[in-house]
């Protein structure tokens, strides 16, 4: 079997997406898009209280409303179903689908409408009145892990989802408990500098642009349910589905059509889709329901949210001797599938690119009446790399060292790698000073510098910030995450006419699988890229999967089917050295042959052997007919992408408001198969970075427990005017885990970015005394600052 | 209750009987199955319903149908009605300037607009000029690519 | 929320203070109110049509006067639903001499849910002080109406 990707024809090429002409045209099939005969819509009745004990619910007036069939309060659903399932290895309180007796965050569903059209049915939920016994509102998390101002869930005594996981040095890794503090109160007694910072990585809307949506159709007559959804993975939504209904999971399928965007928020099956399936079932109708936008700000997971006290030790030089970081995670009123392992993988990130002897993470998980949190785009890392590199521009700011230097002494070395961190990580490869070079070479660093001094010596406010990240990606192995599973599944056939089918696990929502995974294909078959046809989500076509989050698609789905396509290769191999009487070892494929290797020219015909293989007269011995391959992989380990993103802010001394100038960045996700979508990745990437540096924070009031931004209006995504040109640049670190040498880069723009600007806007605001700044960084709390203030 | 309204959408005349409170994004997802028009807010931020209504780009969320009545409407669909895409359409293709493809029939309509207004865009323009429509995926540098290119195609 | 302001009027105290008080100088210049009606000492119910931003709606709620101080001070809390959804609130209002007028100045805390909340809520502010204004300026009005009248008499 091949397991060696040539490099061929269309990998590494600036590829145009097979995707495009259906999406340009407008003649995608996103969920909403979708009609089914007979198909009812569902509407949610939800709290407007942050939390609260529902005293009563009356339904009637709903009942009575001309095209309402059926109103359905969380009791009753209950009695359908279940409470959802979690995917974490921590206790979880029960989360109904709509609740049956408590509210506990604005948005939660109380009752659910189903009418013949959506606004019917919108008009009825309006219609339903529900009496709540206010409690106090659970906002501020440091308070409620004191179980104030209440206690959220009985079973959870001072609101404390994990009261305390402790990772890195000292700590046992079985028992999950501190046995030394020695090293860690050594490095920090013997240290020449100390910085210590609280800092705060803020409560985020995913706002993929296509909100959430389900249709679910169960036809009695054969028990089988298919349900539309816009999901990132729906294998995991058919287990879940499966599980919750009671069902077996040959008897449901799952169907992502064009899906509009996931960031993480996608991964979750939530409770309207329960509600829907089991509404479903029992009237035997299909039933709709689509998010409107406010709903999906107060109802679709939110991410982030995680203060970090951050100690830094160092000598004088600068040499990092020791990184300790309390974590207080706010993870909302429940947990979702991922919610409470998202915050441990900040953990994992706290030595960052950095060769540090000794490091010490202690997380809690707190619940408060807010939206859950879980998954989004980077999650866990980009906390993680925020608090760590804003530590080090803390200590080279302390040190008066460039913070180029200050990075520079403290990289792994090449020749470290395999490299295994103080808490436990095994990066696979890395090469983080040429990539350093190289960025400090493209932005003009020296210059840069001189600029800025020129600027400032003028009155402006000028500031720069650099980053340098690594990250987590290609989620597996399944050892990560014991509960889900973290392989990729993969299947080839090659037709009777030489054209191909494959299929991923790994779901597409706008990453560019038909693509990528084509030109991947085409190379390894010698084939055309038009004759391969990929297709993914859809549990009725994809035997199995796990789906695409984590940057894990290329790296484990695309190795799933290079090695399928292995397979069929090498029983490609079997009929063609029949037709060619010789032996199949020689055989290699090329622009549509297959013959012996440099001369396959001389061979026959790709399409030949196909054609042989559905009518092998006589068939070779021990081979079955036919050319259908499929294939699990599970990669051993993470691949570690890293990169450097410098950046040049100027804040306006009269307003505060902050104007991005120049965005150097330098990734390195190992080999790339497409550049074109792997650039449209880290734009994306830093965008949503952006969004998080200087315009997006999700508030609850303080008092009330009311989400105050739920709006676009209140809640601003980046806009096309909020960035420069952005000046990118890469190399190639191949990761040794996997044939392509592929790393993963979904996250990394969003991971590196954030810190960066804010390095940039505490440099600009230094000479104001400013040291640290929690985002957003909004004009006004700039503007505070300039003038001496308190931001 | 209903109202009698006459709309050509795409070039075709439609007579129907809509609700007073009907959206004209609604009337043509809903009624007319045109469902390259999304919608992505409640609030006319996003952009993803941007139609040409009279020859101007319209947020069709902000529209009631029977505003639209007598009017004349080209949605995404109508951009490519003889099967050859429109040369924005194929500007994105070309530079990659879509990934969910979700807010792309929107940001194409309003770039439909700011052409015919800017025939040969700086960056700036074309960063204003799509100040009302919102992109999650791209960071916008390709849709300014793709802007670009197909003004540049136009000369 | 927080909501404080201040307004003057020119006519005096004790004129203000008779008609910041009574039923119906009350239902003429709360903005938008289409129903009062007593339902017990100190104690109404009304309906009014209310706007905050594009959030849009007819309330029904209940007005409760309290802590009266005459002619320098009184509560009032109310508190009401409709269907962009609810609020309530307690307001502290003082009055004092402002030469020959009043200065009014009023403090009050208020919590709103729903949609009200949710899209209506960085308008609150504004929208709130707005309302207020238009309360005050129709009170003074109403009394300089009143106060004409019986001036005529």
């Amino acid at each position: 079997m091949t397991m060696q990707a040539t490099p061929g024809q269309l990998v590494g090429q600036r590829v145009r997406r097979r995707e495009d002409p259906r999406l340009v045209k407008g003649r995608g099939s996103y969920v909403d898009d979708m009609k089914l005969p007979g198909m009812l819509h569902l509407a949610f009745k939800r709290s407007d209280v942050a939390h609260g004990i529902i005293r009563s619910i009356d339904t009637s007036a709903a009942e009575a409303m001309p095209g309402v069939e059926l109103v359905l309060t969380g009791a009753q659903l209950a009695e359908i179903i279940p409470p959802m399932p979690v995917a974490t290895p921590f206790p979880a309180p029960d989360h109904h689908a709509v609740t049956p007796d408590r509210v506990r965050y604005v948005g939660e569903p109380i009752a659910v409408v189903v009418a013949t059209d959506r606004f019917l049915a919108a008009d009825a939920a309006d219609v339903i009145e529900v009496d709540i016994e206010e409690l106090p509102a659970v906002i501020d998390p440091e308070r409620a892990a004191n179980g104030d101002p209440a206690v959220i869930h009985e079973a959870f005594e001072n609101n404390l989802a994990v009261p305390f996981a402790p990772a890195g040095t000292g700590v046992n890794p079985e028992t999950l408990e501190v046995e030394d503090e020695s090293a860690l109160n050594e490095a920090f007694e013997n240290a020449d500098v100390v910085v210590s910072q609280r800092m705060f990585s803020q409560r985020l809307v995913p706002n993929a642009m296509e909100p959430r949506g389900v249709i679910a159709r169960f036809e009695p007559g054969n028990d089988e349910l298919t349900v539309w959804s816009t999901t990132q993975n729906p294998h995991i939504a058919r287990t879940l589905l499966a599980a919750i209904l009671g069902m077996g999971q040959h008897q449901v399928r799952v169907i992502a059509p064009d899906v509009g965007g996931g960031f993480g928020s996608k991964i979750n099956v939530y409770g309207e889709d329960f509600a829907a399936a089991a509404i479903s079932r029992d009237i035997g109708r299909p039933v709709k329901w689509i998010e409107d936008r406010s709903e999906a700000f107060m109802t679709t997971i939110h991410g982030r949210d995680v203060i970090g006290y951050i100690d830094l030790a160092a000598t004088g030089e600068g040499k990092v001797t020791a990184v300790k970081m309390r974590l207080i995670a706010d993870i909302g009123a429940y947990e979702m599938v991922l919610t409470a392992a998202i915050p441990t993988l900040v953990a994992f990130m706290i030595s960052g690119v950095y060769d540090i002897p000794v490091v010490r993470a202690e997380l809690t998980e707190v619940f408060t009446n807010k939206m859950p949190t879980d998954a989004y785009r980077g999650a866990g890392r980009p906390e993680g790399i925020y608090f760590l590199e804003r530590a080090m521009d803390m200590l080279a700011s302390e040190l008066g060292m460039d913070p180029a230097d200050v990075r520079r002494v403290n990289f792994i070395q090449p020749d470290q790698f395999p490299y295994t961190t103080a808490g436990g990580m095994v990066y696979d490869s890395g090469e983080y000073e040429r990539l350093l070079d190289q960025a400090l070479e493209n932005a003009g660093w020296e210059q840069m510098k001189a600029d800025r001094d020129a600027a400032r010596a003028e009155g402006r406010i000028v500031g720069l910030g650099m980053s340098f990240y690594t990250e987590i990606c290609g989620f597996g192995p399944s050892a990560a995450m014991p509960t889900v599973g973290l392989w990729e599944h993969a299947s080839v056939s090659v037709e009777r006419d030489g054209k191909v089918r494959a299929s991923s696990g790994a779901s597409s929502h706008g990453q560019g699988h038909e693509t990528t995974f084509a030109q991947m294909l085409a190379d390894d078959l010698g084939i055309p890229m038009d004759d391969i046809s990929i297709i993914h989500g859809d549990t009725g076509q994809v035997r199995e999967g796990t789906g695409t989050f984590g940057s894990r698609s290329q790296v484990v789905g695309g190795t799933a089917l290079l090695m399928a396509s292995g397979k069929v290769k090498d029983k490609m191999r079997v009929f063609a050295a029949q037709m060619l009487e010789t032996q199949p070892g020689d055989l290699s494929f090329s622009d549509g042959m297959i013959g012996p290797t440099g001369q396959e020219d001389t061979g026959v015909a790709f399409a030949e052997v196909a054609g042989f293989a559905y009518i092998p007269i006589p068939l070779p011995p021990d081979t079955e007919p036919g050319l259908s391959e499929e294939a699990f992989w599970e990669p051993e380990g993470f691949t570690w992408p890293f990169g450097c993103y410098i950046t040049q802010v100027e804040i306006d001394r009269d307003t505060g408001e902050l104007e991005l100038q120049r965005f150097v960045g330098v990734d390195d996700c190992g080999n790339v198969i497409n550049p074109l979508i792997v650039a449209g990745q880290i734009h994306g990437g830093i965008a949503q970075g952006v969004g998080q540096a200087l315009t997006e924070e999700a508030v609850y009031d303080e008092g009330s427990g009311q989400l105050l931004t739920a709006s676009f209006m209140d809640y601003q995504i980046p806009r096309a005017r909020d960035f420069p040109r952005f000046e990118l640049d890469h190399t190639v670190t191949p990761s040794p885990l996997n044939p392509m040498g592929v790393k993963g880069i979904g996250e990394a723009g969003t991971i590196g970015s954030t810190p960066s600007i804010v390095n940039a806007a505490v440099d600009a605001l230094s000479g104001h005394g400013v040291e640290h700044i929690d985002m957003m960084l909004r004009p006004e709390k700039l503007w505070r600052l300039i003038q001496g203030g308190d931001a | 209750m209903t109202v009698p309204i006459s709309v050509t959408v795409n070039g075709r005349a439609h007579e129907l009987e809509v609700e007073p409170r009907m959206l004209l994004v609604h009337l043509l997802r809903e009624e007319l199955n045109l469902t390259g028009t999304h919608v992505g807010c409640d609030t006319s931020q996003c952009g993803a319903c941007t139609v040409i209504v009279d020859g101007s780009s319209a947020k069709s969320c902000t529209v009631l149908a029977v505003q639209a009545d007598g009017g004349s409407i080209t949605t995404i669909e109508g951009l490519s009605a003889e099967g050859e895409m429109h040369p924005l359409q194929q500007a994105f293709w070309d530079e990659h300037g879509l990934q969910c493809g979700y807010c792309t029939p929107g940001m194409i309509m309003s770039g439909v607009d700011l052409l015919e207004r800017h025939p040969d865009p700086s960056d700036d323009d074309i960063r204003r000029g799509l100040d009302g429509n919102l992109c999650r995926c791209t960071g916008y540098e390709h849709i300014i690519n793709a802007v670009k290119s197909a003004a540049g195609g136009a000369e | 929320m927080r909501v404080d302001g201040e307004h003057r009027f020119d006519l005096s105290r004790s004129v203000m203070w008779e008609h910041l008080l009574n039923p119906e100088s009350l239902q003429g210049a709360i903005p938008g109110c289409t129903a009062f009606e007593e339902v017990a000492p100190e104690t109404w119910e009304l309906t009014a049509q209310v706007g905050v931003g594009p959030v849009r709606g007819t309330f029904t709620g209940r007005v409760e006067l309290r802590d009266r101080e005459p002619e320098s001070r009184y509560t009032l809390i109310a508190s009401g639903q409709g269907r962009p959804g609810g609020g309530q609130g307690e307001a502290v209002i003082n009055l004092t001499d402002d030469g020959d007028g009043t200065h009014l100045r009023y403090e009050a805390d208020v919590t709103v849910r729903g949609a009200i909340a949710r899209v209506g809520g960085r308008l609150l502010t504004a929208s709130a002080r707005t309302m207020a204004r238009q309360f005050f300026d129709a009170i003074e009005k109403e009394a300089k109406t009143a106060t004409e009248r019986s001036a005529a008499r």
